[in-house]
């Protein structure tokens, strides 16, 4: 038999980790791409770009996701 | 009566605000409520829109490059044919309900800004096909020709590479044509200005407010995949209610009042 923990069996605790777990180090980077505009002083053109180019990367890599859970891959 | 329902329709037009990370959000319910007040026109443009993307599929489904070149220029071009829905929410927005008929009389007016600005946007759209294809044929090691092994050897690749990049190249190439567009469509309805100023224009609007831009470009962008995946029904609904938030980000970028008649220039 499976050992869980509060119910819940050490697969599904590891999912639970590496959802939240990246979605709080998507928050991160996009602190960090705000910082790095500033700090570089890339401009308001450049911090838009920036933050476009970051934000529609997660928005593909999260729908990659998506598509291969829908599949089972 | 008319002059009632006509004043009912401008109170509920609110004027332009400052813009920030809730200025989106607000976008969206301005441009359902147009959307609900008067769904014909969205509707038929909807339709129009979502049955020529069936045609695309129909006609190119099963060789991938020709598909990918129809569905980006059809997109990159999709605020152009949008454009009668601004002049619905304009006529919102002034208490007057625009029907069909007004809307084909500015189809009908030819304006030669709005085809060349078209023209430009299939040209950018034609670049990111071909950069596109540059990117994938040198990369993959297994032949793109249909749909399916797009999916399979790009989307769904195991190992990080070339999808990710595909991404970043594709999302770089869309911010200065988004910054061009998202302004400057609305303004060459709503105004006589020259593309060059409407332009100017839109990206000095998305520079003063990078962040909340962004977010307005991602919404978009979730809002048209949603349309997408159910296979293309939600686009009949989504595309009217997009053009219609699109024409109150245009009023609030330029601080134009929603209710007011712009004839001549370009705010400063």
């Amino acid at each position: 038999m499976e050992n869980t923990i509060f119910g819940y069996t050490e697969g599904q605790i590891a999912q639970f980790g590496l959802t939240f777990g990246v979605g709080a180090f998507i928050l991160y980077m996009l602190f960090i791409v705000l910082n790095l505009a500033l700090e570089a002083k890339a401009g308001k053109f450049g911090t838009f770009i920036l933050f476009l180019v970051l934000s529609l990367g997660m928005l593909g890599f999260i729908a990659k996701n998506v598509i291969q859970w829908i599949l089972g891959i | 009566m008319a002059m009632t329902s006509a004043s009912a329709l401008s109170s509920q037009t609110p004027g332009p605000i400052p813009v920030g990370l809730h200025s989106p959000w607000r976008w969206l319910a301005l441009g359902w409520a147009d959307f609900r007040r008067n769904p014909l026109p969205g509707l038929v443009h909807g339709a129009l829109l979502a049955a020529f993307g069936w045609l695309l599929l129909w006609a190119v489904h099963d060789r991938f490059w020709l598909l990918a070149g129809a569905f980006s220029g059809f997109l990159i071009v999709a605020p152009i044919l949008a454009t009668g829905l601004y002049h619905v929410s304009r006529a919102a927005g002034a208490g007057r309900r625009a029907g069909l008929g007004e809307v084909a009389g500015l189809w009908r007016s030819g304006d030669g800004r709005l085809v060349r600005f078209g023209l430009l946007l299939g040209l950018a759209g034609t670049g990111w096909v071909l950069t596109s294809a540059g990117l994938i044929t040198l990369w993959s090691a297994e032949p793109i020709r249909q749909p399916v092994d797009f999916l399979r050897h790009v989307v769904l690749a195991r190992e990080l590479g070339l999808f990710e990049v595909w991404l970043l190249l594709g999302a770089l190439l869309a911010a200065p044509v988004f910054a061009s567009s998202v302004v400057a469509i609305p303004m060459l309805v709503d105004t006589s200005v020259p593309v060059s100023m409407a332009v100017a224009e839109s990206w000095r609007a998305v520079a003063d407010h990078p962040v909340p831009m962004v977010l307005w470009a991602v919404m978009i962008a979730l809002l048209i995949g949603l349309g997408m995946v159910t296979a293309l029904l939600g686009l009949v609904v989504l595309v009217p209610v997009i053009a219609h938030a699109s024409w109150h980000a245009y009023c609030d970028l330029t601080r134009r009042p929603a209710s007011g008649h712009v004839t001549q220039s370009a705010p400063a």
